[in-house]
Protein backbone atom coordinates (compact mmCIF):
# COMPACT_ATOMS: atom_id res chain seq x y z
CA UNK A 1 0.00 0.00 0.00
CA UNK A 2 1.08 3.65 -0.90
CA UNK A 3 2.07 5.60 2.14
CA UNK A 4 1.41 9.40 2.03
CA UNK A 5 5.44 11.12 0.59
CA UNK A 6 4.68 13.67 3.19
CA UNK A 7 5.82 12.11 6.12
CA UNK A 8 9.02 12.65 7.96
CA UNK A 9 10.89 11.19 10.96
CA UNK A 10 14.29 12.16 12.55
CA UNK A 11 16.51 9.24 13.67
CA UNK A 12 18.94 10.31 16.52
CA UNK A 13 20.75 7.09 17.65
CA UNK A 14 24.97 7.00 18.26
CA UNK A 15 24.81 3.58 16.25
CA UNK A 16 25.82 3.81 12.66
CA UNK A 17 23.94 0.42 12.53
CA UNK A 18 20.30 1.41 13.60
CA UNK A 19 21.15 4.56 11.95
CA UNK A 20 21.70 2.61 8.53
CA UNK A 21 18.79 0.06 9.35
CA UNK A 22 16.46 2.74 10.25
CA UNK A 23 17.10 5.06 7.51
CA UNK A 24 16.86 2.20 4.87
CA UNK A 25 13.59 1.02 6.50
CA UNK A 26 11.77 4.27 6.69
CA UNK A 27 13.11 5.73 3.13
CA UNK A 28 11.36 2.18 1.74
CA UNK A 29 7.74 3.22 3.80
CA UNK A 30 8.51 6.49 1.57
CA UNK A 31 9.68 8.91 4.40
CA UNK A 32 11.54 11.65 4.52
CA UNK A 33 14.75 10.47 6.59
CA UNK A 34 16.82 12.94 8.19
CA UNK A 35 19.68 10.78 10.79
CA UNK A 36 21.89 12.27 13.40
CA UNK A 37 24.32 10.20 15.71
CA UNK A 38 24.08 12.87 18.74
CA UNK A 39 21.59 14.28 20.93
CA UNK A 40 23.17 17.97 19.76
CA UNK A 41 22.86 16.94 15.74
CA UNK A 42 19.42 15.68 16.57
CA UNK A 43 18.44 19.27 18.16
CA UNK A 44 19.84 20.95 15.43
CA UNK A 45 17.87 19.05 12.68
CA UNK A 46 14.97 19.44 14.82
CA UNK A 47 15.14 23.04 15.03
CA UNK A 48 15.37 23.57 11.32
CA UNK A 49 12.63 21.00 10.09
CA UNK A 50 9.43 20.18 10.88
CA UNK A 51 9.52 16.18 11.15
CA UNK A 52 6.09 13.96 12.19
CA UNK A 53 8.13 11.88 14.23
CA UNK A 54 11.69 11.65 15.97
CA UNK A 55 13.13 8.57 17.22
CA UNK A 56 15.76 9.11 20.17
CA UNK A 57 17.84 6.27 21.58
CA UNK A 58 18.41 6.74 25.03
CA UNK A 59 22.03 5.71 25.54
CA UNK A 60 24.58 8.14 23.47
CA UNK A 61 27.55 10.00 24.29
CA UNK A 62 27.28 13.57 25.51
CA UNK A 63 23.31 14.47 25.74
CA UNK A 64 21.63 11.76 26.91
CA UNK A 65 18.40 10.36 25.31
CA UNK A 66 15.99 12.25 28.22
CA UNK A 67 18.04 15.61 27.56
CA UNK A 68 17.49 15.65 24.09
CA UNK A 69 13.94 14.34 24.88
CA UNK A 70 13.54 17.10 27.10
CA UNK A 71 14.71 19.35 24.54
CA UNK A 72 13.10 18.28 21.76
CA UNK A 73 9.60 18.92 23.31
CA UNK A 74 11.26 22.38 24.46
CA UNK A 75 11.04 23.49 20.63
CA UNK A 76 8.18 21.35 19.78
CA UNK A 77 5.97 20.18 22.21
CA UNK A 78 3.28 18.45 19.83
CA UNK A 79 6.08 16.04 17.68
CA UNK A 80 5.39 12.85 18.89
CA UNK A 81 8.60 11.45 20.35
CA UNK A 82 9.87 7.51 20.75
CA UNK A 83 12.50 6.77 23.10
CA UNK A 84 14.33 3.33 22.30
CA UNK A 85 16.82 1.72 24.59
CA UNK A 86 19.00 -1.00 24.60
CA UNK A 87 19.01 -0.77 28.36
CA UNK A 88 15.49 -0.34 29.79
CA UNK A 89 15.44 0.97 33.82
CA UNK A 90 12.79 1.83 35.56
CA UNK A 91 13.73 5.59 36.31
CA UNK A 92 14.86 6.14 32.62
CA UNK A 93 11.04 4.64 31.78
CA UNK A 94 9.68 6.93 34.41
CA UNK A 95 11.52 9.80 33.20
CA UNK A 96 10.48 9.15 29.68
CA UNK A 97 6.69 9.59 30.84
CA UNK A 98 7.39 12.59 32.99
CA UNK A 99 8.91 14.37 29.84
CA UNK A 100 6.19 13.22 27.80
CA UNK A 101 7.38 10.83 25.23
CA UNK A 102 4.82 9.11 23.12
CA UNK A 103 6.32 5.03 23.84
CA UNK A 104 9.43 3.57 25.23
CA UNK A 105 10.66 0.21 23.23
CA UNK A 106 13.26 -2.15 24.26
CA UNK A 107 15.83 -2.98 21.35
CA UNK A 108 16.01 -5.58 19.85
CA UNK A 109 12.74 -4.68 18.42
CA UNK A 110 11.27 -5.92 15.43
CA UNK A 111 10.77 -3.03 12.62
CA UNK A 112 6.90 -3.79 11.86
CA UNK A 113 6.31 -3.17 15.39
CA UNK A 114 8.68 0.14 15.41
CA UNK A 115 6.71 1.15 11.95
CA UNK A 116 3.55 0.21 13.65
CA UNK A 117 3.98 2.77 16.80
CA UNK A 118 5.36 5.69 14.34
CA UNK A 119 2.35 5.36 12.73
CA UNK A 120 -0.51 5.19 15.76
CA UNK A 121 1.88 8.54 16.65
CA UNK A 122 1.31 10.11 13.87
CA UNK A 123 -2.21 9.55 13.10
CA UNK A 124 -2.97 10.42 16.90
CA UNK A 125 -0.43 13.78 16.04
CA UNK A 126 -3.30 14.40 13.19
CA UNK A 127 -6.29 14.03 15.17
CA UNK A 128 -4.91 16.29 17.81
CA UNK A 129 -4.22 18.81 14.95
CA UNK A 130 -8.11 18.40 13.80
CA UNK A 131 -9.27 18.84 17.36
CA UNK A 132 -7.13 22.16 17.99
CA UNK A 133 -8.32 23.49 14.59
CA UNK A 134 -11.95 22.53 15.86
CA UNK A 135 -11.61 24.15 18.76
CA UNK A 136 -10.28 27.56 17.52
CA UNK A 137 -13.71 27.47 15.86
CA UNK A 138 -15.83 26.73 18.17
CA UNK A 139 -13.83 29.52 20.64
CA UNK A 140 -14.06 32.31 17.21
CA UNK A 141 -17.96 31.42 16.81
CA UNK A 142 -18.46 31.91 20.43
CA UNK A 143 -16.53 35.03 20.68
CA UNK A 144 -19.16 36.49 17.32
CA UNK A 145 -21.94 35.19 19.56
CA UNK A 146 -21.20 37.12 22.46
CA UNK A 147 -20.38 40.27 20.63
CA UNK A 148 -23.96 40.19 18.74
CA UNK A 149 -25.45 39.15 22.31
CA UNK A 150 -23.70 42.38 23.02
CA UNK A 151 -25.15 44.10 20.42
CA UNK A 152 -28.46 42.78 20.44
CA UNK A 153 -28.77 44.12 24.58
CA UNK A 154 -27.61 47.23 23.31
CA UNK A 155 -30.21 47.87 21.10
CA UNK A 156 -32.68 46.67 23.27
CA UNK A 157 -31.65 48.94 26.02
CA UNK A 158 -31.56 52.41 23.30
CA UNK A 159 -35.03 51.08 21.77
CA UNK A 160 -36.01 50.76 25.64
CA UNK A 161 -34.88 54.50 26.31
CA UNK A 162 -36.82 56.20 23.07
CA UNK A 163 -39.91 58.14 23.88
CA UNK A 164 -42.60 55.69 23.98
CA UNK A 165 -39.80 52.85 23.76
CA UNK A 166 -39.99 49.28 25.82
CA UNK A 167 -39.15 51.76 29.10
CA UNK A 168 -43.13 53.33 28.80
CA UNK A 169 -44.50 50.09 28.62
CA UNK A 170 -44.32 47.02 30.88
CA UNK A 171 -41.12 45.02 30.93
CA UNK A 172 -40.28 42.41 28.29
CA UNK A 173 -39.20 39.34 29.83
CA UNK A 174 -36.26 37.90 27.53
CA UNK A 175 -34.94 40.29 24.17
CA UNK A 176 -32.04 38.21 22.18
CA UNK A 177 -31.36 35.35 20.09
CA UNK A 178 -34.05 32.71 20.39
CA UNK A 179 -32.32 29.03 21.19
CA UNK A 180 -32.76 26.23 19.45
CA UNK B 1 -18.70 28.00 42.92
CA UNK B 2 -16.62 25.16 45.32
CA UNK B 3 -12.85 26.28 44.30
CA UNK B 4 -11.24 23.24 46.04
CA UNK B 5 -9.46 20.65 43.82
CA UNK B 6 -11.32 17.58 43.62
CA UNK B 7 -9.00 14.23 44.19
CA UNK B 8 -9.98 10.69 44.30
CA UNK B 9 -7.29 8.47 45.80
CA UNK B 10 -7.76 4.93 44.87
CA UNK B 11 -5.98 2.40 46.94
CA UNK B 12 -6.75 -0.82 48.88
CA UNK B 13 -4.32 -0.21 51.51
CA UNK B 14 -6.34 1.55 54.35
CA UNK B 15 -3.09 3.22 55.80
CA UNK B 16 -2.10 4.34 52.55
CA UNK B 17 -5.25 5.61 52.20
CA UNK B 18 -5.42 7.81 55.23
CA UNK B 19 -2.13 9.05 55.10
CA UNK B 20 -3.28 10.63 52.11
CA UNK B 21 -6.43 11.52 53.18
CA UNK B 22 -5.36 13.17 55.80
CA UNK B 23 -2.30 14.96 54.06
CA UNK B 24 -4.69 16.25 51.31
CA UNK B 25 -7.62 17.47 53.60
CA UNK B 26 -4.81 19.45 55.11
CA UNK B 27 -3.81 20.72 52.64
CA UNK B 28 -7.67 22.16 51.31
CA UNK B 29 -8.20 19.52 48.77
CA UNK B 30 -11.36 18.07 48.61
CA UNK B 31 -11.12 14.04 48.81
CA UNK B 32 -12.97 10.55 47.85
CA UNK B 33 -11.12 7.92 48.42
CA UNK B 34 -11.70 4.09 46.92
CA UNK B 35 -10.61 1.16 48.39
CA UNK B 36 -11.23 -0.59 44.70
CA UNK B 37 -11.45 -0.11 40.78
CA UNK B 38 -15.38 -0.67 40.88
CA UNK B 39 -15.97 1.77 43.55
CA UNK B 40 -13.60 3.88 41.68
CA UNK B 41 -15.28 3.98 38.53
CA UNK B 42 -18.76 4.11 40.28
CA UNK B 43 -17.50 7.50 41.97
CA UNK B 44 -16.23 8.39 38.69
CA UNK B 45 -19.27 8.38 37.18
CA UNK B 46 -21.29 9.84 39.76
CA UNK B 47 -18.77 12.77 40.68
CA UNK B 48 -16.68 15.48 38.97
CA UNK B 49 -12.61 14.78 39.91
CA UNK B 50 -9.52 16.78 38.89
CA UNK B 51 -7.06 14.14 39.29
CA UNK B 52 -6.88 10.65 40.38
CA UNK B 53 -4.16 8.93 42.67
CA UNK B 54 -4.08 5.17 41.92
CA UNK B 55 -2.33 2.37 43.16
CA UNK B 56 -0.86 0.02 40.59
CA UNK B 57 -2.08 -2.85 42.29
CA UNK B 58 -5.48 -3.44 43.61
CA UNK B 59 -7.45 -6.38 43.87
CA UNK B 60 -10.36 -6.11 41.60
CA UNK B 61 -8.66 -4.52 38.68
CA UNK B 62 -5.46 -4.65 37.43
CA UNK B 63 -4.57 -0.79 38.02
CA UNK B 64 -3.33 -0.32 34.38
CA UNK B 65 -6.38 -1.16 33.00
CA UNK B 66 -8.26 0.49 35.41
CA UNK B 67 -6.32 3.91 34.27
CA UNK B 68 -7.18 2.47 30.65
CA UNK B 69 -11.19 2.69 31.64
CA UNK B 70 -11.06 5.74 33.32
CA UNK B 71 -8.86 7.35 30.01
CA UNK B 72 -11.54 5.91 27.80
CA UNK B 73 -14.67 8.02 29.85
CA UNK B 74 -12.38 10.94 30.81
CA UNK B 75 -9.89 11.28 28.91
CA UNK B 76 -8.46 15.12 29.92
CA UNK B 77 -8.60 13.70 33.59
CA UNK B 78 -4.67 13.11 35.09
CA UNK B 79 -4.03 10.07 36.69
CA UNK B 80 -1.16 9.63 38.92
CA UNK B 81 0.22 6.36 39.37
CA UNK B 82 1.92 5.36 43.36
CA UNK B 83 3.31 1.63 43.75
CA UNK B 84 5.23 -0.86 45.97
CA UNK B 85 6.42 -2.89 43.22
CA UNK B 86 7.69 -0.90 40.43
CA UNK B 87 8.54 -2.40 37.11
CA UNK B 88 10.04 -1.34 33.73
CA UNK B 89 6.92 -3.17 32.12
CA UNK B 90 4.16 -1.28 34.20
CA UNK B 91 6.04 2.33 33.62
CA UNK B 92 6.23 1.52 30.05
CA UNK B 93 2.56 0.64 30.51
CA UNK B 94 1.81 4.00 32.46
CA UNK B 95 3.32 5.87 29.59
CA UNK B 96 1.17 4.49 26.79
CA UNK B 97 -1.47 4.88 28.81
CA UNK B 98 -0.87 9.04 29.24
CA UNK B 99 -0.59 8.64 32.90
CA UNK B 100 0.40 12.06 34.13
CA UNK B 101 3.00 10.87 36.59
CA UNK B 102 4.47 7.57 38.60
CA UNK B 103 5.79 7.21 42.02
CA UNK B 104 7.40 5.04 43.74
CA UNK B 105 6.25 3.70 47.58
CA UNK B 106 7.65 5.06 49.96
CA UNK B 107 6.03 8.22 48.12
CA UNK B 108 7.51 11.44 48.87
CA UNK B 109 4.85 13.35 49.99
CA UNK B 110 5.83 17.09 49.01
CA UNK B 111 6.66 15.22 45.32
CA UNK B 112 3.34 13.43 45.12
CA UNK B 113 1.64 16.83 46.08
CA UNK B 114 3.84 19.11 43.73
CA UNK B 115 2.57 16.45 40.85
CA UNK B 116 -0.82 16.59 41.69
CA UNK B 117 -1.26 20.66 41.93
CA UNK B 118 0.38 20.45 38.32
CA UNK B 119 -2.05 17.98 37.37
CA UNK B 120 -4.99 19.90 38.70
CA UNK B 121 -3.50 23.35 37.36
CA UNK B 122 -3.69 21.32 33.59
CA UNK B 123 -6.94 20.13 34.47
CA UNK B 124 -8.78 22.60 35.83
CA UNK B 125 -10.18 24.81 32.67
CA UNK B 126 -9.63 28.75 32.95
CA UNK B 127 -13.45 28.80 33.39
CA UNK B 128 -12.80 32.79 34.58
CA UNK B 129 -11.61 33.67 31.09
CA UNK B 130 -14.91 32.16 29.51
CA UNK B 131 -17.34 33.77 31.84
CA UNK B 132 -18.07 36.88 30.30
CA UNK B 133 -19.63 40.38 32.28
CA UNK B 134 -22.96 41.37 30.92
CA UNK B 135 -23.56 37.75 29.48
CA UNK B 136 -26.99 36.21 29.45
CA UNK B 137 -27.97 34.52 32.70
CA UNK B 138 -30.63 32.38 33.66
Amino acid sequence: MNEPLTRSVLVIDDEIFIRDLLSDFFVKLQFGVVVARDGNAGIAEFRKSRFDVALVDLKMPGKSGIETLRELHQIHANTPVIVMTGYPTIDSSIEALRLGAYDYIIKPFKLQELKDVVDRAIKEQEIHVEIDSLREKVHTIEAELRQYRSAASERAREIGSLPGGAADHPPVKTVGIPRS
Amino acid sequence: MDSKPRLLIVDDELLIRDLLYDYFAARDFDIAVAENGQRALTLLEKDRFDTVILDLKIPDIDGLELAERIRAEHNDLPIILITGYPSVESAIGALRHRVDDYFIKPVNLTHLRRAVEAAVARHTPPQAQLQQPGGSQT
